[in-house]
């Protein structure tokens, strides 16, 4: 009988060696923890700056976004504009996965809700294409844009990216995740926009849009949320 | 003098300096707790980046005064979900890649042989038995997520059953019941006999 009750605790001691080998926690990974500190700050601004930039949002989306989507001439959004910009004083590499962009041409469709649930981006929000350095991304919508935008302090720890998509050819995606919603930011030219593209957003897709306007590059946020995530990455007052 | 119970000096959030601090405190358990609900050590570590940006996004949230490791739990737990979610959909709608260079897919299932007991009949552990790892592994991975984490974080991480608890949101008798669960699941699966308060269960052993 003692055999008998001795087998299984054998077995368990076994199980818990194994386990142990198979689940061992990296050695090193409170430094890597404070790595991840390092490079990841979280955006400055209070929940009063949150709320005026959701309201300001939703009212750019109803009164710029949703008559274009219907296919009418769209409102001229002017809400907030940037300093001058920065000279750039040396090349940066490419930050992420970027891919060539085509040139606007013609009027292109965008299904936004394609975009959303199809981009295998959006889908994943993966930490291994995170953006690099703050400035590295401002440089890469320098280069692409003509015009120089600056990024929250960490936003590029939290930003993934950039994409393209075929949905928006001429667009820069980015992607963010937070309580288990990844948001889209689509960030293109205001005269790309004005001329060349119509957004198509399903009623019942269960998303959101918001823009906002820097300078000449509109910020397009695709997201699940209530209020916007990824445009309060980027510096939107001079 | 006051008889309220309310704070005199309002609750102060933490910094992003001191949730890290607790962020390293807890590191270890956190990573197990996403091994367990994706079972495997593969992508745990994505999982507890991830779960610590988000966290440090919403560190406003975060009542000082409770538990730290209860709030982290939560944002592993569902990005671990979230990502198994994304890995299940992916095999899903992947095509099985045995069948791609034209082969006819197998008409039914191959018989599987039973795997040898890794105890002898005297109940001396074998040790000529190199996939007993993997036999372990397979059989974790058909436990719930929940029995998975809370074997882990007992086993590797040696973590109580009031922590294990406060870390997957369940009663603390959940986290030892799933622990039990587990390690019978595994004995089983394992093919050792598996005790009773009646001795050996019927079939097993009985000679």
């Amino acid at each position: 009988m003692r055999d008998r009750e001795h087998r299984p605790h054998a077995l368990d001691a076994r199980v818990d060696e194994s386990l142990r080998a198979r689940f061992a926690p990296p050695a090193d990974l409170e430094e890597r923890v404070a790595r991840w500190r390092t490079h990841a700050r979280p955006p400055r601004g209070g929940r009063v700056k949150w709320l005026v930039l959701a309201a300001a949002a939703a009212a750019l989306a109803l009164v710029g976004l949703w008559p274009r989507a219907r296919g009418e001439e769209p409102t001229p959004l002017v809400v907030a504009e940037l300093a001058a910009p920065r000279s750039p004083t040396h090349d940066f590499p490419p930050v992420g996965p970027l891919q060539e962009l085509t040139p606007a041409v013609d009027l292109h469709s965008a299904d936004l809700t394609h975009l959303y649930t199809v981009m295998d981006a959006a889908q994943r929000g993966a930490a291994s294409v995170a953006c690099g350095e703050d400035d590295q991304l401002a440089e890469r919508l320098h280069e692409t844009y003509g015009q120089q935008v600056e990024l929250e302090p960490g936003a590029s720890g939290f930003l993934h990216g950039p994409f393209a998509s075929a949905e928006w050819p001429t667009g820069t995606i980015l992607t963010g995740s937070a309580d288990d919603m990844t948001s889209v930011l689509i960030a293109d030219h205001d005269d790309t926009l004005a001329c060349c593209l119509r957004m198509s957003l399903d009623e019942d897709s269960g998303l959101n849009l918001f823009t906002w306007k820097v300078g000449e590059i509109v910020l397009t946020e695709l997201t699940p949320r209530g209020q916007p995530l990824l445009i309060s990455c980027f510096k939107t007052e001079p | 003098m006051s008889r309220s119970s309310e704070p005199l000096v309002p609750r102060k959030a933490l910094t992003p300096d001191e949730f890290a601090a607790h962020f390293q405190r807890g590191a270890r358990a956190l990573w197990l707790l996403a091994a367990g609900v994706l079972g495997d050590a593969t992508e745990a570590e994505d999982v507890l980046q991830e779960a610590f940006l988000a966290a440090l996004h919403k560190l406003r949230e975060f009542d000082p005064e409770t538990n730290f490791l209860a709030w982290m739990g939560r944002f592993v737990r569902n990005i671990a979900l979230n990502e198994k979610r994304k890995r299940l959909r992916r095999q899903t709608d992947s095509t099985d890649p045995v069948w791609l260079d034209g082969a006819d897919a197998p008409a039914f299932p191959r018989a599987v042989a039973p795997a040898p007991s890794p105890v002898d009949g005297r109940g001396v552990l074998r040790r000529d038995q190199g996939d007993f790892d993997d036999r372990v592994l397979a059989g974790l991975v058909e436990l719930s997520e929940a029995a998975r984490a809370c074997l882990l974080l007992r086993v590797v991480a040696d973590l109580g059953y009031g922590e294990i608890a406060a870390l997957l949101d369940i009663p603390e008798g959940t986290a030892m019941s799933h622990v039990h669960r587990a390690r019978t699941a595994l004995r089983e699966r394992l093919g050792a006999p598996v005790p009773t308060p009646l001795g050996i269960l019927e079939g097993e052993a009985r000679s």
